[in-house]
């Protein structure tokens, strides 16, 4: 019939009245989010508690927004040091493509994702400062490997 | 009348003005949320009640700015040549049997030349603002006016016909009893075509959604007002809910025995609750519609009312006249 | 009070209304003329208010004031093709002046040698039903011819803009 889809169309939100609102209240309530939501990048650490970031560089060059860099200085014997791993999370597009490069499962995708903030220099974080890269502590003592 | 009363008059109906904006535009995004399975406004006040109230504050005490190649006379005026007619449509509208601004035997005729004056408005705005979109809103709304008007006033003629009068208090006293022992005596039963056109033409006369084609939030931003800001902006705001309050009056007046409930006479001091609850129940089903329908093109718009809604108006009052001429004769006809 | 109407409201009204059609000639500006129009068609439907012809008042506002200058102002507004185009120059050539006087000494002769019909006021204003059953009686056939003559300008309008396969 001419005209039933508009009777439908009013049929549809006079059910949705009835149903009453989906709304989540937000900051007072909050969904869980799903396992695999992409939010800012967070390094791993190891059962001691220790950054399993090898200073490898791979994440640093597959990202393609280029947020993410390293400060590494080597000794002579080879060693790396982090100096700072530094990520520009006001430019990062969450896509992951750093989490899944790293040969070395050092990073994840967290689920923090409440991330704004009123101080402009907040969107620049810095993800691990002056540590000993972990392939530098295996070749050390391998209390790890 | 002395001036005192006439005072007195002008000043309730900007109150009544004023609170029903403010009740309006609350009703309207609590409603429109619901609809879309959302709370509306929550936050300001219990159920979000203040956040009207400041709005309006901010509405009042914000910049107002005018853009420099704006046509400054014009651009000034234009918010009162919307708020101004919108206002004095109050003049004709009766709340119960002897509640009234004034009783005039062409009260329907008043609001609907009332009406009329908004588009004029809408194009002072829309030209004065000198903005693409400002000017493309002040067009289409101006053309719909044009377009509407006519398929508004012919539909409200089977109401005037059935009561043979112009005046709103007549229309409605017309309007008391019952048919066949149980139907009450509301114009809307016999003319229910008349209605649906009245409904969907006021629905396009005061620009709401489906045909707010002179606002299109998404593609004008919002058209003729895209310029106005503070208190000018509120007049226009607050003239789109007067309107719209207005239409519905009218239709209940028209349609729906006005103050009167059915079956049962109305004490004196329920009419104009009845008239409100009357009124703001078609307002609802107005901002249902808003809530439902997605907006028309402007050609479509037009071809629909030139094409469907003026033809089947004409011919609904042709049928109607016809109709009741002929009613007498065949009811003598059939009694013999 | 059909004998003498009351003189303030009258005087004001006369002035806005021939104020505005003298503004309509003079500003340079097509839209603002319009927009005088306007007035000077709403100062009318005050005069014919203070004449207490309450239903004449409210369809010179609906059909003059709310129907005809919006389409004029929307012609106007339509057939610009840049704002600036709005603004007219002054055309002070002969030609414009003798077309002007002309219509000045038509006018002022018609407006001179009027006499007006010797009928009586009526006691009381007639209402809306007087004046309808009037105009659909014994004014029959005049509110039939005006309507054929509308008729035939809508035919033609539709003629006109009917296009290549007309
Ligand atoms: S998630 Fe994507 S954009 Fe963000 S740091 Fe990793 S690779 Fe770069
Ligand atoms: S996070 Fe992973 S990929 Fe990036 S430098 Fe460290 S070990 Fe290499």
């Amino acid at each position: 019939m001419w005209g039933s889809g508009i009777l439908k169309g009013f049929a549809i939100t006079m059910r949705n009245m009835f149903r009453g609102p989906i709304t989540v209240m937000y900051p007072e309530q909050k969904l869980t989010l799903p396992e695999r939501a992409r939010w800012a990048v967070a390094p791993r650490y190891d059962a001691e508690g220790r950054p399993k970031c090898t200073a490898c560089l791979i994440c640093v060059n597959e990202c393609p927004d280029h947020v993410l860099n390293l400060e590494v200085s080597k000794s002579e014997d080879g060693a790396k040091h982090i100096d700072r791993y530094v990520y520009e999370v006001g430019a990062c597009m969450m896509c992951g493509l750093c989490v899944e490069a790293c040969p070395f499962d050092a990073i994840e995708m967290s689920h923090e994702y409440e991330l704004a903030t009123r101080d402009h220099g907040d969107l620049v974080r810095v993800l691990l400062r002056d540590v000993d890269a972990a392939s530098t502590r295996r070749a050390k003592g391998g209390d790890d490997a | 009348m002395s001036a005192l009363g006439i005072l007195g008059r002008f000043a309730a109906m900007l109150v009544l003005l004023l609170v029903n904006g403010v009740v309006l535009i609350y009703m309207l995004r609590k409603v429109l949320g619901r609809l879309h399975l959302r709370i509306g406004p929550n936050r300001v006040g219990p159920f979000g009640l203040l956040q009207t109230t400041n709005d309006v504050i901010k509405l009042l005490t914000k910049e107002d700015l005018r853009p420099d190649s704006a046509d400054a006379w014009l651009f000034n005026i234009a918010p009162y040549l919307i708020f101004v007619p919108s206002f004095m449509a109050y003049i004709p509208l009766v709340f119960g049997p002897t509640l009234a601004v004034t009783n005039l035997d062409t009260g329907l005729l008043l609001a609907f030349a009332l009406t009329s004056l908004v588009p004029l408005g809408v194009l002072m705005a829309g030209w004065s603002s000198n903005s693409k979109w400002s000017l493309i809103g002040g067009m289409r709304a101006a053309g719909l006016q044009i377009a509407y008007e006519v398929p508004l006033l012919l539909s409200a003629l089977g109401p005037v016909m059935m009561a043979g009068s112009l005046d709103p208090a007549r229309i409605v006293a017309a309007q008391s009893g019952v048919w066949l022992g149980f139907i009450p005596r509301w114009f809307v039963i016999p003319q229910i075509l008349a209605f649906v056109v009245y409904a969907i033409a006021s629905q396009a006369e005061t620009q709401q959604t489906p045909f707010d084609m002179s606002e299109a939030e998404s593609e004008l931003i919002t058209g003729f007002a895209n310029e106005y800001g503070g208190m000018r902006f509120g007049f226009m705001y607050l003239a789109e809910f007067s309107n719209t309050f207005i239409v519905s009056a009218i239709g209940t007046m028209l349609f729906f025995g006005g103050w009167q409930l059915p079956w049962v006479a109305t004490p004196a001091w329920l009419a104009p609750f009845v008239f409100i609850a009357k009124t703001y129940t078609g307002i609802f089903v107005m901002m249902w519609a808003r809530g439902s329908l997605p907006r028309f093109r402007v050609d479509q718009m037009l071809s629909f009312c030139w094409k469907v809604l003026i033809p089947v108006s004409l011919a609904w009052v042709v049928v109607w006249a016809c109709v009741q001429r002929l009613w007498p004769v065949v009811a003598m006809a059939v009694s013999r | 009070m059909p004998e003498s109407v009351a003189a303030v409201p009258f005087i004001v009204l006369a002035a806005l209304a021939v104020g505005g059609a003298a503004m309509v000639i003079l500003s340079r500006n097509v839209v603002h003329a319009a927009f005088w129009l306007l007035e000077v068609m709403m100062a009318v439907a005050g005069l014919f208010m203070l004449l207490s012809a309450g239903f004449l008042a409210l369809v010179q506002m609906m059909v003059y004031a709310g129907a005809v200058s919006v389409l004029v102002l929307f012609t106007v507004m339509l057939t610009l093709r840049r704002r600036e185009d709005a603004e007219r120059p002054l055309d002070l050539s002969w030609s414009a002046g003798l077309i002007a006087l002309g219509v000045f000494v038509a006018v002022g002769a018609a407006v001179v040698s009027f006499v007006p019909p010797a009928v009586m006021a009526p006691v009381r204003t007639p209402g809306v039903t007087e004046f309808g059953t009037q105009l659909f009686t014994q004014r029959a056939l005049p509110f039939e011819i005006a309507s054929v003559v509308l008729l035939i300008a809508l035919v033609g309008a539709v003629w006109w803009a009917g296009g290549e396969d007309r």
